[in-house]
C-alpha cells in the first residue's frame, strides 16, 4: 500500500475516534413545542347582523345571530378578533384550551364583548356532562332540565352567569327557560346528550331562543 | 504593560524562534574513553539499539543525544579495534539529562562485547527542582490503580474531598499535561483527561520549581507521557474485578462495589518499519461507584417499629392516597454499603502513532474518554446532596455523559545532532450533557403530561407536577424524598482549545537552548443551570404556556421578549452563555455568546550543565486574555432593566493581561551521591473560566437582588493569581541502595479569587451585588522527605513525608460569603486553611522475587505494602440554633446566620487518618505469554477513617442534635417521635453523613468517612 494511503487511512482512523468519542451534546436545543388553543364562535348578539370574523386578520367564516364557527385550533395567546362591521378585541385563547367566543349584544354607548367560555383542556376526552349560559342580557333566567318526571337541573341564572358541568345519563332531556320569579315559559328545547353539551340562551326582550352546542 | 502596544514584529524578532509545548523529551550525554588509558575515543560511535537515534564522540571523547523520547533504551558504543560496551535499562526523562560514560575495552584485550545493566540513578545529578517521577513498571506494583492516586502519594500533594492541592495551593492550580499538550481544563482547573495506568509510560510531578516552559499552573505540574511502539508486536490484556458476590454482600471481609476492568493494549511496527504504534483501550464499569461505609436501612409495612435500621413508612404531609399507596407497594429496603443508582460506565481509548523518518518524527499521541454515570444528586431543593433523597425516583435518575478528546501532534525536524525543531498542533474538547433517563434531551417535555404518559409515567393533572397538589417531593417523617416520576434537570457544556505551537532547541556545549512559545484559544459554552432546586426545565414550560406570544418573540430572536422570557422562566438560565434560551448554540458577541478566551506564552530557557554546577535559568512572558468584561463604574452597573440584561455598549472590554516570570533553577552536584538545588520563580494562572462567566439572565438577577448565599457568583475583570516560589533541596546517596531528598519550599500567593460585595451607587436602580475580585493571598511552607531504597536481596522501599504549613484568607473563593452576607469584615488575617494538613506521607515496602528466585513457587512472587498517613485538616467548631432549616438537616448549621464560632477559623483539626493497602502478585510464564495474576486491597483493615467532622461536635458520627433536648425536641416530636429518631441516625449519621454535603460545606458529595475495604482480583496476559 502507498504510505500516503497509509497516511491518510490513519488521519481517518484518528478523526472517526475522534467523532465517536464525543458525548451527544446536541448543538442545537429540542424542537420548541407550539402552543395551541382551540376555539369556536357563537353569533349570541341580536343587536348585530351577519359578520365576518377575522382571527389575527385571518378569515374565519360568516356568522349570523344564533350561528357558529366550528372548533378550530389557534396558536395559544392573546388573539386579536376583528368583525367585518370594524369591532375588534383581543381574547386570551390560554395553552390547552378549549373553549367558545360568544359575541354578545353591545349594551347602549359600551363596547362589545367577545365573551370566553372554556370547555376543557384540548387533549382531555369529553366527559357526557351539560351545562347552561344565560346570554341574554334582558333576562335572569330560571331553567328547568327535566328527564321525564326527574328535573336534572334546576337554577337561576343571570345575564353571563354560567352553570357548572353536571354529568348526566345519555339521552333525550327537557328544558325549560322562564324568567326568573316567573311562570311564563320563554324558550324550550328537547336536548339529545351524547357527550359534552352546553345549551346558551340567546335572545332579547322580546324573544328568547336555545342554542345548544357540543363542547 | 499594553501588549498591543508592543509591535508584533519585535516580539517575533525577540521571542519567536520557536515555538513549543512541554516537552516530553530528554537527552544521555556522557563520555566515551578507552579503559585502559581513559583516552577520549573520538569519533566513537553511540547507537540507541532500535531506533535510528544516536551520535559521535567529539574530541574530549563526549557525546550527546538530543531529543530522546522518554522510555527505556539499551544503548551501545562501539570504535574501530574496541569491543562494543551495551548498557541496558537506561531509562529517559522528560527534559532531564541522563548521564552515561562508557569505557571501551580494546579487542586485543581478551575480552567479548561487554553489556552491563543500568541502574537507575537514586540522585538527579542535573535537576534544579524537586522532580518526582514515576513509570508504569513502578506503580503497576504498588496497590493503587489509578494515575490520580498515585499522584496523591507525592510529597507536597494533598488529597482532599476529591481535590488534589499541591504546596498549599488551592485544587485550582495543578497543571496538567498529556502528551506535551495542555490537559488542564480551564474551566475549574482540573485535570480533563483520563489515562490508563497500562498506557503511561512515565508520569512527573513537580511540585513547583518547574522552568520557564511551563506555566498557567502556580502550584505544580503533572505530566504524563504515554508509550510507544517498539519494533516488536506486543500486546496485553487484563481484567480486574470486585464482583465476586452480590451488591451488599460480603467476600473476605469486604464488600463487592461491582467493580469490573477490562483493559488491552496493542503496540508494535504498523505496515513500514518507520511507522510505529500504541494502543490502549479501557472500559470500567462501577455499579456502585458511591463507594461508602453506609448501615442499611428499610421501611417496612406492618407498621410496627422494630430497631433504628427497620420502621414504618409513615408519611407526615402534603399527603396524597395515590401516592401513599404507590410508595407503600414500592417500598424500600437499603443494604449496607450499596448505594443504588450510583453506576458509571466509562471507556477510554490512549494511543500514539510515532513516524520516524529521520531527520523528520512525526508524533500523533492523545486520549478520548467517554462517560456514562448516575448523578448521585436529586432535584429536590430540600434534601438535595442527599442520595438517600433519591430512594423513591430511582428509575429516573439523573443521568451524565461526558466526553474528552485530547489530540497532540507533533513534528520534530532535526537540524544536525544537536539541534532541532517541533511544531506542535493540538486539539482539545470537553462536552457534558446531563439528562433525564426517559426523556433524553427533550427538556421542554420533561414537565409535560402527555410526554409523559407516552414514557409510562402518569402526572396527576397538567398542573407540572407528577402528583397532586404541586408535590414533587413527599414528606417522610420530615425528610423530603424525591416523588416518583419526578424528572430530572437538563444541563449541558462545551468547551474545547485549539491551539498551535512551534519550538527550537539547541545543544551548544554545556549549554542547552530552548525558545518557544505556545497559544491557546478556547470556546467555552455553558447551558441552564442545574443548580440545586431550581428545575429550570418546569419553570421555563410553565412561563412558557402562560406567555406564548412572549415565548413566540423570543424564539423568532426578538431580543426585548428573550430578555422577558429569561425572568419569567424564572431567571433560571444564569449560567447559559454561547447558547440562547432555547438551548440553540449561538456565536453572537457580549455576554449572551460564547466565550473565546486565548493564552500566549513566550519563553526562553538556557539549561547549562557543567561538572560541579547546573544552571537553569529562563523568562515566560504569559498574555492572558479572559474575553472577560468589567463596568467602568461597579457602583452604577450598566443594568438593561427593561430587557432584563446589559447594555452591552456599556461594557469595559478587559485588556489582556501581561505577566513576565523570571525562573532560576541551580543545581551543585558536589559529588557523584550528593547534589544541591535551589529554585526561585515567579508564577502566574488565569482565573477559572467558571470564575467569569454567566449569562445575562445572572447579572439582571443579582442586580434585582437575588443573589443570598449564592456560589455561583463571578468576577468582572479578574486579573491573573501570582506566587512566588522558593525551593532549597538537598539529595543524598548514602549507600549503594539508598537515598534521601530534603526539599524546603516558601510560597507567597497572591490575587486570589474571593467573593466581596459591590455597594450600588443610590442613584442606581440596582441592589448591591457580590462579585468575585483578587484579593485572597497565603503563604505556604514545607519540608518534603523523599527516602528511597532500591532494590536489594528482593526489599525495595519508598518513603515520602511532607510538613507543611498552609495559611492564607481564605481556602476558596466562596470561603467569605457567610461574612460577605452578614456585612461584616471579609478575614484579611491569615489562618490555616481548609487542605492545610501539616503531616502526611506515605511508606511503601515492595518485597519481590525475581525469575528463577525462590524455587517454582515463589519466582516471581512479589507483595507490596503501602502505608498512608496524614494528620487531620482544620475545621472551625461552632454552635447555633436549628433556625429555618429543614428537619432532615437536624443539629446541622446549615444557616451562616445562625451559626457562631466557638474559635478562631480553622482552628481545630481533625483526627489522623490511616489506611493500609496491600498487592500481592505472581507472574507464571505459558510458553511464550506471561500471566500476571494479583489482588490488591485498598484500606487492609478497613478502618474508619474520619475525614470530616460536624462542626458542632468535632465529631463524625454524632452531629450534637438527638442528644439535645434544646436542640432536638421539639423537631422530634413534630416529626413523629422514634421513627423520625430512627430514620435520621439512619441517612444522617449511620449514613456517612449523607445530607452532610449540602449542609456544612458548598460541596456536593464529600463524606464523614474516607473509603471502606475494597478487593479486587486481576489478571493480566501480555505477549
Amino acid at each position: 500500500m502507498h504510505p500516503s494511503r497509509i497516511r491518510l487511512g490513519i488521519a481517518m482512523l484518528a478523526c472517526t475516534a475522534l467523532l465517536l468519542g464525543c458525548a451527544d451534546v446536541p448543538a442545537t436545543g429540542p424542537t420548541p413545542p407550539e402552543f395551541n388553543a382551540e376555539f369556536r364562535f357563537v353569533h349570541a348578539a341580536t343587536d348585530l347582523a351577519s359578520v365576518q370574523v377575522a382571527v389575527d386578520g385571518i378569515q374565519q367564516g360568516t356568522l349570523a345571530f344564533a350561528g357558529e364557527l366550528a372548533h378550530k385550533q389557534f396558536p395559544a395567546g392573546s388573539r386579536e378578533i376583528a368583525l367585518s362591521n370594524g369591532e375588534k378585541q383581543f381574547v386570551a385563547m390560554s395553552t390547552n384550551l378549549r373553549g367558545t367566543v360568544v359575541l354578545l349584544p353591545a349594551a347602549a354607548g359600551a363596547t362589545r364583548e367577545f365573551f370566553r367560555l372554556t370547555e376543557r383542556r384540548i387533549f382531555d376526552s369529553p366527559q357526557r356532562v351539560l351545562r347552561v349560559a344565560n346570554f341574554n342580557p334582558a333576562l335572569e333566567a330560571q331553567v328547568t332540565i327535566t328527564a321525564g318526571a326527574d328535573t336534572v337541573l334546576a337554577t337561576r341564572l343571570a345575564y353571563k352567569a354560567v352553570s357548572n358541568y353536571i354529568p348526566v345519563a345519555a339521552g333525550d332531556y327537557l328544558m325549560e327557560v322562564k324568567a326568573a320569579g316567573g311562570n311564563t315559559v320563554l324558550a324550550t328545547s328537547t336536548l339529545s346528550i351524547a357527550a359534552s353539551h352546553t345549551s346558551m340562551i340567546l335572545g332579547d326582550a322580546s324573544a328568547t331562543t336555545i342554542k345548544s352546542v357540543t363542547d | 504593560m499594553n501588549f498591543r502596544k508592543i509591535p508584533g514584529s519585535i516580539l517575533a524578532a525577540v521571542l519567536l524562534p520557536a515555538l513549543l509545548l512541554a516537552g516530553t523529551t530528554g537527552k544521555i550525554k556522557g563520555k566515551v574513553v578507552d579503559r585502559e588509558t581513559g583516552e577520549p575515543l573520538l569519533n566513537a560511535t553511540i547507537l540507541l539499539v532500535g531506533t535510528s537515534m544516536g551520535a559521535a564522540a567529539d574530541l574530549n571523547g563526549e557525546y550527546v543525544v538530543v531529543n530522546v523520547p522518554i522510555g527505556v533504551y539499551e544503548v551501545r558504543a562501539s570504535f574501530i579495534g574496541y569491543r562494543e560496551v551495551t548498557i541496558t535499562n537506561v531509562r529517559v526523562n522528560s527534559d532531564l539529562t541522563t548521564e552515561l560514560d562508557f569505557s571501551l575495552p580494546a579487542e586485543a584485550l581478551e575480552i567479548s562485547g561487554v553489556s552491563i545493566v543500568a541502574e537507575r540513578p537514586l540522585v538527579n545529578q542535573n535537576a534544579t527542582n524537586a522532580t518526582r517521577m514515576q513509570s508504569y513498571e513502578d506503580f503497576q506494583k504498588i496497590p493503587v490503580r489509578s494515575v490520580n492516586a498515585v499522584i496523591a502519594l507525592q510529597p507536597g500533594v494533598v488529597a482532599q474531598d476529591g481535590g488534589l492541592y499541591v504546596r498549599g495551593g488551592r485544587s485550582d492550580e495543578v497543571g496538567y499535561y498529556l502528551e506535551g499538550a495542555n490537559a488542564r481544563d480551564a474551566d475549574n482547573g482540573s485535570n480533563a483527561i483520563t489515562v490508563i495506568p497500562e498506557a503511561l509510560e512515565e508520569f512527573q510531578i513537580q511540585a513547583g520549581g518547574y522552568t520557564a516552559e511551563f506555566g498557567g499552573a502556580n502550584a505544580g505540574i503533572i505530566r504524563q507521557t504515554l508509550k510507544s511502539g517498539g519494533s516488536d508486536y506486543h500486546f496485553t490484556v487484563q481484567t480486574e474485578t470486585d464482583n465476586l458476590v452480590d451488591r451488599g454482600e460480603k467476600f473476605l471481609g469486604a464488600y463487592s462495589y461491582g467493580y469490573t476492568d477490562y483493559t488491552a493494549t496493542l503496540s508494535g511496527p504498523l505496515l513500514d518499519k518507520r511507522v510505529k504504534f500504541f494502543l490502549a483501550a479501557q472500559n470500567i464499569f462501577e455499579r456502585d461507584r458511591a463507594t461508602r461505609f453506609w448501615q442499611g436501612f428499610e421501611f417496612n409495612h406492618a407498621g410496627t417499629y422494630v430497631d433504628d435500621h427497620n420502621f414504618p413508612l409513615v408519611f407526615t404531609t402534603n399527603r396524597d392516597p395515590v401516592l401513599e399507596a404507590f410508595i407503600q407497594q414500592r417500598g424500600i429496603k437499603m443494604k449496607d454499603n450499596a448505594i443504588p443508582a450510583a453506576s458509571r460506565n466509562q471507556w477510554i481509548g490512549n494511543g500514539t502513532i510515532v513516524w520516524d523518518a529521520r531527520p523528520l518524527i512525526v508524533r500523533l499521541g492523545g486520549s478520548l474518554s467517554w462517560r456514562r454515570q448516575d448523578d448521585l444528586t436529586g432535584p429536590d431543593p430540600n434534601f438535595y446532596g442527599s442520595l438517600a433523597a433519591r430512594l423513591f425516583n430511582l428509575d429516573r435518575n439523573q443521568i451524565e455523559d461526558l466526553s474528552t478528546a485530547l489530540l497532540n501532534l507533533k513534528a520534530t525536524h532535526l537540524l544536525g545532532t544537536r539541534s532541532f525543531y517541533e511544531v506542535n498542533l493540538n486539539y482539545f474538547d470537553r462536552r457534558e450533557v446531563r439528562y433525564d433517563p426517559l426523556l433524553k434531551h427533550d427538556f421542554w417535555a420533561y414537565w409535560d403530561s402527555t410526554a409523559n404518559a407516552g414514557k409510562g409515567v402518569t402526572f396527576y393533572n397538567d398542573n407540572l407536577s407528577p402528583w397532586r397538589g404541586g408535590t414533587q417531593s413527599i414528606d417522610i417523617y420530615g425528610f423530603d424524598f424525591t416523588a416518583p416520576g419526578t424528572p430530572a434537570n437538563y444541563f449541558k457544556n462545551k468547551r474545547g482549545y485549539i491551539g498551535g505551537s512551534l519550538a527550537f532547541s539547541t545543544q551548544h556545549r554545556s549549554h542547552e537552548l530552548k525558545l518557544g512559545a505556545s497559544y491557546e484559544r478556547w470556546t467555552a459554552r455553558s447551558f441552564a443551570a442545574d443548580e440545586q432546586g431550581t428545575q429550570w426545565t418546569r419553570q421555563q414550560l410553565q412561563a412558557a404556556r402562560q406567555n406564548p406570544d412572549i415565548y413566540r418573540r423570543a424564539l423568532a430572536g426578538d431580543p426585548a421578549a428573550a430578555g422577558a422570557f429569561r425572568t419569567l422562566s424564572g431567571a433560571s438560565q444564569r449560567l447559559t452563555y454561547g447558547y440562547d434560551t432555547f438551548g440553540n448554540e449561538i456565536n453572537s458577541d457580549g455576554p449572551e455568546g460564547p466565550r473565546h478566551p486565548y493564552y500566549l506564552s513566550f519563553y526562553t530557557q538556557d539549561k547549562f550543565e557543567a561538572r560541579d554546577l547546573v544552571i537553569n535559568m529562563g523568562l515566560r512572558l504569559d498574555v492572558m486574555d479572559n474575553d472577560d468584561f468589567t463596568f467602568a463604574d461597579p457602583s452604577r452597573p450598566p443594568w438593561d432593566r427593561a430587557n432584563q440584561g446589559l447594555f452591552v455598549d456599556q461594557l469595559v472590554k478587559k485588556k489582556a493581561a501581561v505577566e513576565l516570570s523570571p525562573r532560576l533553577g541551580l543545581a551543585f552536584p558536589v559529588t557523584d551521591r550528593t547534589v544541591f538545588h535551589l529554585q526561585y520563580g515567579k508564577f502566574v494562572q488565569p482565573p477559572r473560566l467558571t470564575d467569569l462567566y454567566n449569562g445575562p439572565a445572572w447579572y439582571d438577577a443579582i442586580f434585582t437582588g437575588g443573589t443570598s448565599f449564592r456560589t455561583d457568583v463571578v468576577g468582572l475583570g479578574l486579573d491573573p493569581e501570582k506566587t512566588t516560589q522558593y525551593e532549597v533541596g538537598f539529595s543524598q546517596q548514602f549507600s549503594e541502595v539508598a537515598a534521601f531528598d530534603l526539599t524546603a519550599y516558601y510560597k507567597n500567593i497572591e490575587d486570589q479569587i474571593q467573593i466581596s460585595r459591590i455597594t450600588v451607587d443610590p442613584q442606581s436602580p440596582a441592589s448591591d451585588y457580590n462579585v468575585l475580585v483578587n484579593g485572597d493571598f497565603a503563604t505556604t511552607t514545607g519540608v518534603e522527605l523523599s527516602l528511597t531504597l532500591r532494590r536489594t536481596k528482593r526489599l525495595a522501599g519508598q518513603l515520602n513525608y511532607t510538613f507543611s504549613r498552609s495559611l492564607g484568607t481564605g481556602s476558596a473563593p466562596n470561603s467569605a460569603i457567610a461574612g460577605i452576607e452578614q456585612v461584616q469584615e471579609i478575614p484579611t488575617v491569615i489562618s490555616p486553611l481548609d487542605f492545610n494538613r501539616p503531616q502526611r506521607g506515605s511508606a511503601s515496602v515492595d518485597y519481590r522475587f525475581a525469575r528463577g528466585d525462590g524455587g517454582a513457587i515463589l519466582q516471581n512472587l512479589g507483595v507490596n505494602l503501602l502505608l498512608n498517613f496524614s494528620s487531620g485538616h482544620p475545621y472551625t467548631r461552632s454552635e447555633g440554633e436549628f433556625g429555618q432549616q429543614d428537619a432532615s438537616l437536624g443539629g446541622q448549621i446549615t444557616d451562616p446566620r445562625s451559626r457562631r464560632p466557638l474559635e478562631a477559623v480553622n482552628a481545630s483539626l481533625t483526627p489522623w487518618n490511616y489506611d493500609i493497602n496491600l498487592r500481592l502478585d505472581k507472574t507464571v510464564a505459558i510458553g511464550q505469554l506471561g500471566l500476571n495474576l494479583y489482588m490488591y486491597v485498598q484500606n487492609l483493615t478497613n478502618r474508619k477513617n474520619v475525614v470530616n467532622v460536624y462542626r458542632r461536635t468535632g465529631n463524625a458520627y454524632d452531629d450534637g442534635f438527638l442528644n439535645n433536648p434544646d436542640l432536638s425536641g421539639a423537631i422530634i416530636a413534630a416529626n413523629g417521635g422514634q421513627p423520625y429518631v430512627s430514620l435520621y441516625r439512619a441517612i444522617n449519621l449511620n449514613g456517612n453523613g449523607d445530607n452532610y454535603a449540602q449542609s456544612e460545606t458548598d460541596v456536593i458529595g464529600l463524606q464523614l468517612l474516607g473509603p471502606p475495604r475494597q478487593i479486587r482480583f486481576g489478571a493480566k496476559l501480555e505477549f
